[in-house]
């Protein structure tokens, strides 16, 4: 394909400046912010809120246009329909239809990508089935619940195979089946159909799990752009990385590496949640940089009426608060105040959440949910096979004379 | 298109399931239901109580489904628009005027098909009357031939008037009472004179028998059994309940076949009457000749403009002409979406649900409007009513006179009730100057101002 190298999504100095109806009070919500999305990867857009995130995949889509600079989609500009039937956009909420049910929903969107009537039909059946709504597909959209619509949304997004996939904020609402469902979807997607993914989140374990390549925004502007393991990985450190080791191993490894190198041990700990501490420590120095952002400023302080009237014991209260939540322990703890390494039980909590065997250990056997899996077949095998049926591009025309 | 089909007819669901139209159609419903029981006409006639629900029936139709086009067309897209449903529809590969195209088409079939239910009450209603209703055979046959028809109306023919003007000319010369008089005032003096023949020939003098010429009629004896006079004296002293004694008689004496027995009757000013005339009374050139005499001793009488003189013949069927008026109406309804479509690409529901309905009032009364800026616009600055506005505000409201269409020239519903043919240049000419002129231009403007506006852009 010729578009291999080139990249599918190309943003120049891409600016976009909100004004009021007399033209005062601007909001700068993306500053002069260069990036590519590389054919078959998947990007992560990250930023806190208000960072300008959405609103750059809303000039992406040409439902912005932006004040300077130029943002290219597949090779065009974002005002080119033609592009869109490439295109799959789930956006940050499910803005779908009240009135119609979600079968009705899909075929909709359907028609406007002109898909024949017996692809569209079938396509249906096996997007409903994949986000688990067969049963429900009946109901008028508007009855269903936050992460219901949420699924809908996602369904829609894909109802054409797109080749570029943009998804906002994919998981809120979703629950942790969901959400490791749309994380193994966009993983299955990227490795075996080679399509592109844009991914903008907060769940920074999703990001990590599935991004090859991060953005991270703050106040319009990046703030740090690359993959992700670049990012993360810090040169003049070494992680070792095994099953776990004894005492005595571990003695004899601090032992060997203080004669054979010179060096000290800095630590020796389980893998943390990297990314998270990556994205507090860059968002803290652009903060610290440049305080002003047109989205949220740092929070985490307690309002005083809530911590008590501001007595001496309120703000300490508040004060370790911000330090559980705002220091993750990180890897990079040698370059981190003694009093931040400390903070064993918040580690473990945030390891728990995020890594993959926690919670979600043995979900197989634990959860029944969507998809319906055929008998013998685990969910993910069904999850699996849902996809593939689907998004085979010339499923042989055999299989649709039998239907 | 099939994208266009997809949005139109995702419009219509909306229409539905929002219930905005199932309010309507509940109102039509009522409304046509218990129209034929409340409705009483004169309080005699058959034919006044079908011609006043005839009436009532499509203007009301008319009234409601605009308000229902307002509603819905400024409606949907501020509602998709402030629902951000557009974020979805406008990522999807729709050019965004197809977006507005699909809108509008969805709007316009509503009103057909909502038209179509109307047409076919008022015409079921209408057959339900003459069926069950009549007291006597006359009462019927009135209704049926003088409402529920489509009939053409002839002229009297009226002579070449000019080499009698030449001749009252040239008496006046000779008797020597030009000689005073000017160039220009001469031409006066003709057109006085023109005037003058011309007022005579419609006038009835005391005792005058008058003959009177109706051409080029398409009348079929074999297949009309009954043409109609319709006649409405005036008398020219102004004075009121005079009463015109006449005798009549159809046929051209040189066609014994076509000579009828001779009438009389007794018509009171201002009024219209018709009379029944036998079909065979058109001679084979297609002309009814008529001999009519006043009896009266003292008063002339007239029939001043050319309404007041008529020969009406049936030339269709009354269906046709529902149909024919209420597509008329439709393209009033078409005209109307657009605006609320224009409108709502940039206002919201409410302003431009108000806006809308300013047009509308405009439309609906742009006759008076163009009179009042003629009346304004004929004098100099210094005594200009809109005083150093004038000059400014005039161009606009011109502009908006030229775009917004004079709803009373496409209000067919007098004409449908009058049993008059409601042509199908009129139809076509509404179809062209409604929808394919003002409605494209409206609708242009707002499929540009739709594709170059920021769909994401929050307006208050
Ligand atoms: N239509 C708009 N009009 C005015 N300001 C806007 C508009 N849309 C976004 N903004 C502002 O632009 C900034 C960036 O908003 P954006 O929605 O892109 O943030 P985000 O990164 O997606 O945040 P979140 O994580 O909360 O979704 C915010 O300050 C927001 O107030
Ligand atoms: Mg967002």
């Amino acid at each position: 394909m010729g578009t291999d190298h080139k990249p599918v999504v190309q943003a120049v100095g891409l600016t976009k400046v909100f004004r009021d109806f007399w033209y005062r009070s601007r909001v700068v919500a993306v500053d002069r912010l260069d990036f590519d999305i590389r054919p078959n990867e998947v990007f992560g857009l990250l930023g806190p809120n208000g960072s300008g995130k959405s609103t750059t995949i809303k000039m992406m889509l040409g439902l912005l246009y932006p004040t300077h600079g130029r943002i290219s989609v597949l090779g065009r500009p974002p005002t080119d329909v033609a592009i869109k039937s490439r295109i799959g956009y789930l956006p940050e909420e499910s803005y779908l239809y009240r009135f119609l049910n979600a079968r009705e929903t899909l075929d909709y969107y359907g028609r406007l990508f002109q898909i024949n009537r017996r692809d569209r039909q079938r396509r249906v059946d096996q997007l409903l089935e994949m986000v688990g709504l067969t049963r429900e597909s009946r109901r008028r959209v508007g009855e269903y619940s936050k992460g219901m619509a949420r699924r809908i949304g996602l369904a829609q997004a894909l109802i054409n195979d797109p080749d570029l996939l943009i998804l906002d904020e994919p998981t809120t609402g979703l629950d942790p089946i969901g959400t490791r469902e749309i994380k193994d979807l966009i993983v299955f997607l990227n490795r075996e159909k080679r399509k592109t993914v844009l991914l903008c989140s907060h769940l920074l374990a999703d990001v990590e799990d599935v991004c090859q390549r991060v953005a991270v925004l703050y106040g319009g502007r990046r703030q740090a752009v690359g993959p992700i393991h670049e990012l993360l990985s810090q040169e003049n450190l070494t992680q070792i990385t095994t099953d776990r080791l004894s005492e005595g191993t571990l003695h004899r490894i601090r032992q060997i590496v203080e004669e054979e190198e010179g060096k000290h041990v800095i630590s020796m700990t389980a893998p943390t949640a990297r990314l998270e501490a990556f994205f507090l420590k860059t968002v803290r120095e652009a903060q610290k940089a440049r305080p002003e952002t047109s989205g949220a400023s740092a929070g985490g302080r307690i309002a005083d009426f809530l911590a008590g009237g501001g007595a001496e014991e309120g703000q300490a209260v508040v004060e370790s608060l911000i330090a559980a939540s705002e220091v993750a322990p990180t890897t990079g703890a040698a370059q981190a105040s003694p009093a931040e390494v400390e903070q064993e039980p918040a580690r473990e909590v945030i390891q728990e959440l995020v890594s993959d065997d926690g919670i979600l250990a043995g979900r197989d056997d634990a959860v029944e949910g969507p998809p319906a899996a055929l008998p013998g077949e685990s969910v993910e095998e069904a999850d699996r096979r849902v996809i593939e049926e689907l998004l085979k591009p010339t499923r042989g025309s055999g299989d649709e004379r039998q239907e | 298109m099939s994208r266009i089909w997809a949005v139109a007819s995702h419009m219509l669901s909306e229409a539905i399931r929002t219930k905005i139209a199932v309010v309507f159609i509940a109102m039509i419903l009522v409304l046509l239901t218990t129209l034929p029981f409340t409705v009483v006409g004169d309080g005699v006639t058959l034919k006044s109580r079908g011609q006043s629900f005839l009436a009532y029936s499509l203007s009301s139709v008319g009234l409601l489904l605009s308000l229902l086009t307002v509603f819905v067309s400024c409606g949907t897209l501020a509602s998709e628009i402030r629902e951000k449903h557009v974020f979805m529809v406008a990522s999807k590969p729709i050019p965004r005027w197809q977006f507005f195209a699909g809108k509008w088409l969805g709007i316009v079939l509503l009103n057909a098909g909502l038209l179509l239910l109307s047409g076919v009450l008022i015409w079921g209603f209408t057959r339900f009357y003459i069926q069950t209703r009549p007291t006597f055979t006359e009462d019927r046959l009135a209704l049926e031939n003088e409402v529920l028809t489509v009939r053409h109306g002839a002229k009297v023919d009226v002579p070449d008037m000019a080499p009698l003007v030449e001749e009252r000319v040239r008496r006046l010369r000779e008797e020597g009472r030009l000689d005073s008089i000017t160039q220009s005032g001469r031409r006066d003096v003709r057109e006085a004179v023109l005037q003058d023949l011309r007022s005579e020939f419609r006038s009835l003098r005391p005792g005058e028998p008058k003959d009177y010429v109706f051409r080029n009629l398409l009348v079929d004896p074999s297949k009309t059994e009954f043409i109609y006079l319709r006649l409405r004296p005036k008398t020219p002293t102004g004075v009121d309940d005079l009463i015109l004694w006449a005798r009549w008689q159809c046929g051209d004496r040189n066609d014994v076949n076509t000579m009828m027995p001779v009438r009389e009757g007794e018509y009171v000013v201002d009024r219209f009457y018709e009379e029944p005339i036998s079909a065979s009374a058109v001679n084979k050139d297609g002309e009814l000749h008529l001999r009519i005499q006043n009896l009266d001793h003292r008063n002339t009488f007239t029939f001043e403009d050319a309404e007041s003189l008529e020969l009406l013949y049936d030339i269709g069927t009354f269906h046709w002409n529902l149909v024919r008026a209420l597509t008329i109406i439709w393209c009033r309804l078409a005209f109307l979406a657009a605006l609320g479509l224009l409108l709502s690409t940039f206002l919201s529901f409410p302003v431009a649900c108000m806006v809308a309905f300013m047009i509308l009032a405009v439309a609906v009364s742009s006759g008076f409007l163009m009179e009042a800026m003629a009346w304004a616009g004929g004098r100099g600055i210094a005594d200009d009513p809109l005083w150093i506005l004038g000059p400014v505000l005039r161009p606009a409201a011109n502009a908006m006179v030229w775009l917004v269409p004079d709803f009373s020239k496409v209000d067919p519903v007098g004409t449908v009730v009058a049993g008059r043919v409601v042509t199908l240049t009129w139809v076509i000419q509404s179809l062209v100057v409604l929808v394919f002129f003002q409605g494209l231009v409206l609708g242009l403007l707002g499929c540009v101002i739709f594709t170059r506006r920021e769909l994401a852009q929050v307006t208050s």
